[in-house]
C-alpha cells in the first residue's frame, strides 16, 4: 500500500495565481499519486503535472551546489492563471486534498458504495467528482479505512476512465506556457487555457504551433500584473514569433543550464546576445558561470599544494567577504603576482586572484565573470588547509 | 518478478512495449515500477513523450543497453561536477549519427530524456546543442533557433560595456 507521498497546500491565493505546497516524492509517484487522490482529476492533471514537474526541477535544484543559496521556499510550485475559475478550482482541490492530507490520506469518514462501478468505500469527495453522475450509496461508517476509489478505477474500471476522457476538456486543462526560472529557487510557470490535445508540458512550442496568438496574448497579459510575492518574470518575448524554422531555444531552464555547462565564457557571451530569454537566464546564473570557471582552472586547482602564507590569507579574506558589485574587478587586479609566495607554481598571464572555492564561498555570477574577463586565476583551497 | 517488457502509453495514444532493461534506464519508469511492485501490470502512461519520440528513444537505448552508468557513479561525478571539466565532443560514432536529425526532432528526444530522466541521452543532447551553439555569432544562433531578436541596442551596449568586451565576445 502506497502511503504519504504527496502533500498538497494551497499557501497564497490571490486572483491570478496560486502557490502550492508539494512534497517531493510527488514526482515519482505521479501515476499512482493519481490512484491515492483521485480528486485530483477534478483540478485537471495539467496542473497537478505542472506542479509535480516545478517540485521535481525543485529538488534536483537542492543539492550541494545550492548549499550555499537560501531560499527555503523551494519547495513552493507557483502556478500562474490568468483564468480566475481556475484559481478557486485549486483552491477547492487543495482544500480537498488537505482534508484528505490531515485525514491521512482520504480516510473515509463516510463511506460511499458506487453501484455503477460495483465498489466500496469511497471517500465522499471521491463519491461526488470521481463517481459523478454514478449511483451511489452511503454506507455505514467506517473508522480509518482507506478510499479505493482511484486505487481501482485506473486499473479495472473502464466506465470511469471513459468519464474521465470526456471529462478532460470540460475540466478546462491548464497548459504551460513558460517556465521560467527568475532565481534558484523560483519557478514561474504561466499557465493558460486550452485544448488538452495541443498541451505538452514541457515542450512549449506545440501550443506555439497550434495557437499562437494566445502565448503572445498572454506574455503580454502577466507583465502588467506585478505579481508580488514573486520575482518580476520576463517572458521570452521570442517565442509569440512564429516562424519557419525551428524555435527552439527557450528550453526549460534547467535544460538550458545544463547546455551552458558544456560552453566556454566566450560563447556564453554570445548567448547573451541572443534574446532576452537568454540573457537574463545565464546572469543570474552562478552555477553556468562558475562550471565555465572551473572548467577553464580545474588544472591549476588540483596543483594546489596547500602552503598557505600570510599574504594569501588577507586575500583570502578579502573573498570570503560577500562580494560587492564594482570591487570585484579591482580585486583582481590588486591580487597581482604574489601568489607565488606560497610556493605554488601557478602560470600567470595576466593577473592573478586567489579565490576560496570550497563549499562555502562563493560569489555571484558577476563575480565569477568577472574574475574570468580579467584572466584571473581561482585557486582551490580546502577549509582544513590554511590553519 | 513481473514479465519482461513493460508497456508504455504514449502522448498520442499508443501503446508501446518496452523490454524491461530499456525502463530501467529511464529512472522515471524505474520510480514508477518499483512504486507500482505488486500491483497489475498496466500501461503506464507517458503524457509528455509522443510515440515518434519514445521510439528514438528507445533506439539510443538498445544501443547504449550494455554500457556502465552505475547509479553510484553517477552520483558521484554529481558531486564533483563543479570540478569537473565538461567537453562537449561526442565520442561515440553511433551517437554522431544520432544526433545529426533536425533540431526539432533533437529538442524533442531533448525534453523527453529530460521527462524520463535518461541520464546519457539527456547529456548527449545537451552536448549537440551545445556544439550546435559553440563559435557562432548571435546572429547566426537566432536564425539557427528561430529566435527573434528582442534586445535593443541599448542593453547591447551595457552589456558590452559592462564586459569590456573583446572582439571575440560581440
Amino acid at each position: 500500500m502506497i502511503t504519504h507521498h504527496y502533500q498538497f497546500v494551497c499557501v497564497e491565493k490571490h486572483p491570478t495565481y496560486a502557490i502550492i505546497f508539494c512534497e517531493r516524492q510527488v514526482y515519482y509517484h505521479r501515476r499512482t499519486n493519481a490512484k491515492i487522490f483521485p480528486n485530483i482529476n477534478f483540478i485537471s492533471n495539467r496542473v497537478v503535472n505542472v506542479a509535480i514537474h516545478v517540485c521535481r526541477m525543485r529538488y534536483d535544484l537542492n543539492d550541494e551546489r545550492f548549499s550555499d543559496v537560501d531560499y527555503p521556499k523551494r519547495n513552493l510550485a507557483t502556478i500562474q492563471f490568468w483564468n480566475t475559475r481556475k484559481v478557486t478550482e485549486v483552491q477547492i482541490a487543495t482544500e480537498r486534498l488537505n482534508e484528505s492530507v490531515r485525514q491521512k490520506h482520504c480516510t473515509i469518514n463516510d463511506a460511499f458504495e458506487c453501484l455503477t462501478c460495483n465498489w466500496k468505500d469511497i471517500c465522499i469527495t471521491c463519491s461526488s467528482i470521481c463517481h459523478k453522475g454514478h449511483k451511489t450509496k452511503k454506507e455505514p461508517m467506517k473508522k480509518k479505512i482507506k478510499c479505493y476509489c482511484g486505487l481501482k478505477q485506473l486499473n479495472k474500471n473502464q466506465t470511469i476512465q471513459e468519464e474521465k476522457k470526456e471529462g478532460v476538456p470540460k475540466e478546462k486543462t491548464v497548459t504551460v506556457l513558460s517556465a521560467m526560472k527568475t532565481k534558484p529557487g523560483m519557478v514561474m510557470l504561466s499557465l493558460k487555457n486550452s485544448t488538452p490535445t495541443t498541451s505538452n508540458l514541457l515542450n512549449p512550442q506545440s501550443e506555439e504551433k497550434t495557437q499562437p496568438k494566445p502565448v503572445q496574448a498572454t506574455a503580454w497579459q502577466i507583465k502588467p500584473n506585478g505579481i508580488t510575492t514573486v520575482e518580476c518574470v520576463s517572458l521570452p518575448k521570442s517565442k509569440p514569433e512564429k516562424t519557419d524554422t525551428d524555435n527552439t531555444l527557450p528550453l526549460p531552464p534547467e535544460i538550458l543550464e545544463m547546455v551552458c555547462s558544456f560552453l566556454r565564457g566566450a560563447d556564453l557571451c554570445r548567448l547573451q546576445l541572443v534574446c532576452r530569454y537568454v540573457r537574463e537566464f545565464i546572469y543570474d546564473n552562478q552555477y553556468v558561470w562558475r562550471s565555465v570557471y572551473k572548467s577553464q582552472f580545474q588544472d591549476i586547482s588540483s596543483v594546489q599544494s596547500g602552503n598557505i602564507t600570510p599574504g594569501d590569507k588577507k586575500r583570502m579574506k578579502r573573498w570570503n567577504d560577500p562580494p560587492v558589485r564594482g570591487t570585484v574587478c579591482e580585486g583582481v587586479r590588486l591580487a597581482e603576482p604574489s601568489i607565488s609566495e606560497s610556493g605554488t607554481v601557478i602560470p600567470c598571464k595576466r593577473t592573478t586572484a586567489i579565490l576560496v572555492m570550497n563549499e562555502c564561498v562563493l560569489g555571484d555570477s558577476e563575480t565569477w565573470y568577472s574574475i574570468y574577463r580579467a584572466g584571473g586565476y581561482a585557486v582551490a583551497l580546502s577549509q582544513n588547509r590554511g590553519e | 518478478m513481473a514479465s519482461e517488457s513493460i508497456s508504455v502509453t504514449t502522448s498520442d495514444d499508443q501503446t508501446i512495449q518496452l523490454s524491461r532493461k530499456h525502463a530501467q534506464m529511464s529512472q522515471t519508469i524505474n520510480s514508477m515500477l518499483e512504486d507500482s511492485v505488486g500491483a497489475d501490470q498496466e500501461a503506464i502512461p507517458l503524457p509528455n513523450v509522443s510515440s515518434e519520440v519514445l521510439k528514438k528513444v528507445i533506439d539510443w537505448c538498445t544501443h547504449h543497453e550494455n554500457d556502465p552508468a552505475p547509479v553510484e557513479k553517477v552520483k558521484k561525478l554529481n558531486k564533483k561536477r563543479e570540478y569537473k571539466a565538461k567537453n562537449s565532443t561526442i565520442s561515440d560514432e553511433w551517437d554522431k549519427n544520432f544526433v545529426n536529425a533536425e533540431l526539432r526532432v533533437i529538442v524533442d528526444i531533448l525534453l523527453a530524456a529530460n521527462y524520463l530522466d535518461v541520464k546519457g541521452l539527456f547529456e548527449l543532447m545537451c552536448k549537440h546543442i551545445a556544439n550546435e551553439l559553440k563559435g557562432k555569432t548571435p546572429d547566426q544562433i537566432r536564425e539557427r533557433f528561430g529566435i527573434q531578436d528582442d534586445l535593443t541596442e541599448e542593453d547591447k551596449a551595457a552589456m558590452r560595456k559592462a564586459w569590456g568586451a573583446t572582439k571575440n565576445d560581440s
